[in-house]
């Protein structure tokens, strides 16, 4: 508390175009250079507590409603964390429609993050009047690109749908498995819609590639600090969505983990509080906190992996790392590597629809409580999820941990957040581009903070700051 | 007409779910478009309009000080404010916490509950303003959600059924799972929007869509009791995703 | 019906009726079973139907279980009414688009004006589905719940196309009823278990040493498809088998409804206790009311499309148990279960005779067995008779 200095600050309330509201606090000092940047939310749900008591096979339903952007990854997380406390695998066909669902969800949440959130700025430049810097403007004025990624997220939604009965929260897949099997007119119908979803990417893939060079300013400034990376692969170095292994490697590739089981996650992944963070902050416990800074979510599956799996998307991976190097650092490359998985998930889905197993219609495995504990892993649109949850002998939770990508990410975007800041807020003006700047890295991660808010809620940020009447603030509380 | 008429999206606690209901229209946000301004919607543009709005669709609950004073704010500057969705409407799933102590809730999922700055319950947009439509449901009905504009653009009444799950049962054809399984099923206290989805997947309902008008909460409760479900469970089922609304959490009282 | 026409047809002569209807492209539907009961639903053979089964039904209870045979209607009536091919759950009526010019003078079809521009609109009927129809193993009860639709929606002030387009493409293969549930009380109502008017076949399904059906037809169309079909000219003991099936079916039907006096006895007793009672118990969900296969509450909704050009006009099933259905200007008068309850069962049991000639119910017992709380009209139309007569009782000991 001794360590006065003084402030001002500069609120964007609420941060726009991401999923979920947040805000931004830059702080500046004396000499009107940003001192610090930091990114919260505000809001408070509190699921990790409101689900003591309820059975555990109310998990899957009641935690999809922590999100209605990603929905299908709790589902996922929470179904196979019961599936686990269950002692069951699910049937062969329920596991591939669980995957079939999850990779829907990644196509359409890619397809809202690119499209619909930040390629306004990457198509008017950061600097556009804002008042046309969304979809709407892009429908106007460069309809087929809005139309391609109406086409996409349509085309993952409409799965969801196809298979789930509705598109947010569907209460579809179950413990065990999932609740109804795929019939051959519903397969025939998602195939049938592949084609023209996987050329809609590719458009935006070919655009991106070309318009890439006049990215150079963002690509060098927007959350380069070096971090490692962390997700799921297969156990022969895929990318992978639903099960396989965790791996994380360093900045520069090197091993940290791999071959770790998912129900070992919380063993190798801190949660870390901080006075300062609205957020639990992850770390990676073999480097401590906070060197142990790292990143999930597309940029570091694909980092982290040796190849996509499926012949375009490889394709498209080694032509990202010809031109970005094989470890992306900067977190602008969220965008490009959203836009190559959304593509091998596409191809991922032709191939599940090929097995004749899929329309199998033994889709769910029944139990009763056989474990007390269970560890559900997978990865979302994000990033990593993991639900953790201890059940009684009655099979009511007792205790539920969740790790959420944003969480994950937090470290990071706040490094981007004050790297960005630095490198274009400025005392002495404020500028629309500027604050969009902020704020677009912020949307590279493609934050979830309704996910993230499980967990965290609108936490005062103690900064005392000086306004224009002279009142002096204090900084140390924070 | 001078100008469209503008629309503004609000955000209070919540899953993002139902505004993003607005974007799943996407087949019918052009000509929609073209009929009305989208003039606020944080989650799509960060333009930014004054007000006031013709229509506000309010997401989220109220669970801080801060949403309390600003729920004030977009109400005088609405002139039809709709309240879209579970939480709108009935505090939401995030009311469960309504029931517990919330600085013991504090405590268990934040480690420095100190600089939270929560309010005791969670709570619908009805008990901050007057509300002039409440499209219930968690997540809400995107044919619902634009009719429910097109009614306003209209001048006609919106077609919000405020009649049981049960309908939308009988006119699918599914046959009821209460009397075919003896399975527990809030559908005959539950309104309709969902198009009764769980009991076409053999599962009873969860009451995602709230009470509907004259829930006979207690009646049903009964029938549950002679079916063999616990008391316990009882109390659980009224008190999930719209566990807040008046006549869920009396009922769910009543059983523990 | 005239026994001199009947005929018997072995199980697979049905086979050869429903590849006949559908070699006409005709849509033949029937009972099937899902999701644990007897449902309607298009069947391509008769080996759709839930040969086998049987139904226990109780209030608020039903069950399948297997008979043990190779019947082919050895169940009651399920869920569905042939309401539901009648007269469907929604049915388009109508659509408005807006033409732009005035309409004063438009053709018969434009009307009103509706912007201040002096635009007018047009308006174009639906057209009903034209495909034919095939109803098999329609019960005595649904054949008279038939007529009585026909009577409010056809015989009356005003004609429902869609109903009228729907029910002249509709050929009846009606089955005598050999397996009443508990539930039933067609008895009682005059209206089964044996089909005397209304369809175009009947059949008698006959269990004992050689599984076959006594055939009889009903209408000129009925006989012209009976003589595609292989069969023998029934003799008396095909008849007297089947008389007996049916005789033994109407004997194990459950509670009765005494319809003795029913009109006066509601109608003099609007304000029971009893109807305090019952709407303690009613979830007003309407089930009752749309498992019914004579009730045809609707309501309209219009909805406009996005560009505001085009309206779309619905017909939609609603329920007097919905707050909605009493709506109208200045307010809403059924506002307690109390009152909705009271408006469905005197409108049933009473008031439609005064308006239709008939009692609204056909005996089916659905609404008992597909109340999720298990009411039965029997039951509350006895609790007040029982009141009645005991008062009755009363008046006359004291006197």
């Amino acid at each position: 508390m001794t360590n006065e200095i003084t402030t001002r600050r500069i609120v964007i309330d609420p941060v726009t175009r991401i999923e979920g509201h947040s805000k931004i606090t830059i702080t500046l000092d004396e000499a009107g250079e940003v001192a610090n940047a930091r990114f919260h939310v505000t809001q408070f749900r509190g699921f990790e507590r409101m689900v003591h008591g309820r059975p555990v096979h109310e998990m899957p339903s009641l935690m999809a409603r922590i999100c209605g952007i990603c929905p299908v990854s709790h589902l996922i997380a929470a179904s196979k964390a019961v599936d686990a406390i269950m002692a069951v695998t699910p049937p062969p066909a329920a596991l591939r429609l669980r995957r079939l669902m999850n990779l829907a969800q990644i196509v359409q949440s890619h397809a809202l993050s690119f499209f619909h959130l930040s390629s306004p700025d990457l198509l008017f430049g950061f600097d556009a009047d804002p008042a046309k810097r969304h979809l709407y403007g892009l429908l106007a004025e460069h309809p087929q690109f809005a139309r391609d990624g109406i086409a996409l997220r349509r085309f993952g939604q409409h799965v969801i749908e196809l298979l789930g009965g509705k598109r947010i929260h569907p209460a579809w897949i179950v413990p065990g498995g999932v609740a109804s099997p795929l019939t051959a007119e519903v397969r025939d119908e998602i195939a049938g819609g592949l084609p023209e979803a996987i050329e809609s990417v590719v458009r935006a893939l070919d655009w991106y590639k070309a318009s890439l060079a006049g990215w150079a300013e963002e690509e060098a400034v927007w959350g380069t600090t070096p971090t490692a990376f962390l997700g799921l692969v297969t156990p022969d170095g895929e990318v992978e969505h639903y099960d396989g292994v965790l791996r994380a490697i360093g900045p520069d590739g090197t091993v940290i983990h791999d071959e770790i089981a998912p129900d070992d996650v919380e063993r190798c992944v801190g949660e870390a509080v901080e006075p300062w963070s609205y957020l639990k902050s992850s770390y990676l416990t073999a480097l401590g906190h906070p060197e142990g800074i790292y990143r999930v979510g597309p940029l570091a599956r694909l980092n982290i992996a040796d190849r996509m799996g499926t012949p375009r998307a490889d394709e498209e991976l080694a032509e990202l790392r010809e031109r970005l190097g094989r470890y992306p650092s900067s977190s602008f490359h969220y965008h490009y590597t959203r836009l190559v998985e959304t593509l091998s998930c596409l191809e991922r889905m032709a191939h599940l629809l090929q097995h004749p197993e899929v329309t199998d219609v033994r889709v769910r495995a029944t139990a009763g409580i056989n474990r007390a504990e269970g560890v559900g892993v997978a990865e979302a649109p994000r990033g990593t999820l993991m639900h953790h949850y201890v059940v009684d002998d009655g099979g009511l939770v007792q205790h539920a941990n969740l790790i959420i990508a944003t969480g994950q990410n937090n470290l990071a975007m706040n490094a981007g957040v004050k790297q960005v800041a630095q490198r274009y807020v400025r005392a002495d003006r404020l500028t629309e581009g500027m604050l969009n700047r902020v704020e677009a890295v912020i949307r590279c991660y493609d934050p979830c903070l309704s996910c993230s808010t499980h967990a965290v809620g609108e936490m005062p940020f103690h900064v005392q700051l000086r306004g224009p009447a002279g009142e002096v603030l204090d900084e140390l509380v924070r | 007409m001078a100008g469209l008429p503008k629309l503004a999206v609000w955000k209070f606690s919540s899953c993002d779910g139902c505004q993003l209901s607005l974007l799943h229209c996407e087949d019918e946000l052009l000509p929609l478009l073209g009929r009305i301004e989208i003039a606020y919607f944080p989650e799509a543009t960060r333009t930014e309009l004054d007000g006031p709005y013709d229509v506000s669709l309010v997401e989220g609950s109220v669970t801080t000080p801060e949403e309390a004073e600003r729920i004030e704010a977009v109400r005088d500057r609405s002139e039809v404010l709709v309240a879209i969705g579970a939480c709108a409407t009935t505090g939401g799933i995030q009311a469960l916490r309504n029931s517990a102590d919330v600085d013991e809730l504090a405590r268990v999922v934040y480690a420095h509950p100190e600089y939270l700055d929560t309010l005791e319950t969670s709570s619908p947009i009805s008990a901050h303003v007057e509300v002039d439509h409440e499209i219930q449901g968690c997540p809400i009905s995107r044919g619902q959600l634009l009719d429910t504009l097109l009614a306003i653009l209209t001048g006609r009444r919106p077609n919000l059924p405020q009649s049981s799950v049960c309908m939308e049962c009988k006119m699918l054809g599914t046959p009821c799972l209460m009397v075919t399984s003896g399975i527990g099923c809030l559908g005959p206290v539950t309104q309709a929007g969902c198009g009764a989805l769980c009991p076409s997947y053999d599962r009873g309902c969860f009451g995602c869509y709230g009470p509907k008008e004259l829930p006979n909460t207690a009646a049903l409760a009964g029938r549950w009791s002679e079916l063999g479900i616990p008391a316990d469970a009882v109390a659980r089922a009224f008190r999930t995703f719209t566990g807040n609304a008046p006549a869920f959490r009396e009922e769910s009282d009543r059983h523990g | 019906m005239a026994t001199d026409t009947s005929s018997v047809l072995l199980p697979d002569a049905l086979e050869v009726i429903v590849q006949e209807l559908r070699g006409r492209g005709w849509r033949v539907v029937a009972p099937v079973r899902r999701n644990d009961a007897v449902v309607h639903d298009e069947i391509t053979s008769v080996t759709e139907l839930p040969i086998g089964w049987h139904d226990v039904q109780t209030p608020g209870s039903y069950r399948l279980e297997h008979r043990g045979d190779g019947a082919f209607f050895g169940y009651a009536v399920g869920p569905d009414s042939w309401k539901r091919e009648l007269f469907p759950p929604r049915a388009a009526l109508l659509s408005a688009r807006r033409d732009g010019r005035a309409s004063t003078d438009g053709p018969g079809d434009t009307a009103g004006t509706g912007t201040d521009d002096g635009a007018g609109f047009v308006v174009t009927p639906a057209v009903p589905d034209r495909r034919r129809s095939a109803f098999l193993g329609v019960r005595s009860c649904e054949v008279a719940a038939m007529e009585i639709q026909d009577r409010v929606l056809l015989h009356g002030h005003h004609v429902d196309e869609d109903y009228r387009a729907r029910r002249a493409q509709a050929f009846v293969i009606a089955v005598n009823c050999t397996a009443p549930a508990s539930t039933c009380f067609c008895a009682s109502t005059g209206t089964g278990p044996a089909v005397r008017a209304g369809a175009d076949l009947v059949l008698t399904e006959i269990l004992d040493d050689d599984h076959r059906f006594l055939a009889e037809v009903g209408t000129t169309e009925g006989a012209e498809l009976l003589d595609l079909v292989p069969r023998r000219p029934a003799e008396p003991a095909d008849v007297a088998a089947a008389a007996r099936a049916v005789q033994a079916a109407r004997h194990r039907m459950g509670v009765t409804l005494d319809t003795e006096g029913l009109h006066d006895l509601l109608l003099g007793n609007l304000e029971h206790p009893r109807l305090d009672d019952v709407a303690d118990r009613c979830l007003c969900c309407t089930n009752c009311t749309l498992a019914c296969p004579t009730c045809f509450c609707t309501t309209i909704e219009d909805a406009t499309d996005l560009s505001g050009d085009v309206a779309e006009r619905t017909r939609v099933w609603d329920s007097c148990f919905t707050l909605r259905y009493s709506e109208m200007h200045g307010g809403r008068t059924r506002t307690s279960a109390r009152a909705r309850y009271r408006q469905w069962l005197t409108h049933k049991l009473a008031t439609w005779v005064d308006q239709f000639g008939s009692l609204g119910c056909v005996g089916c017992g659905r609404c008992i067995t597909w109340c999720p709380v298990g009411i039965d009209l029997r039951a509350e139309v006895a609790a007040i008779r029982a009141d009645q007569e005991a008062g009755a009782g009363r008046e006359g000991a004291s006197r």
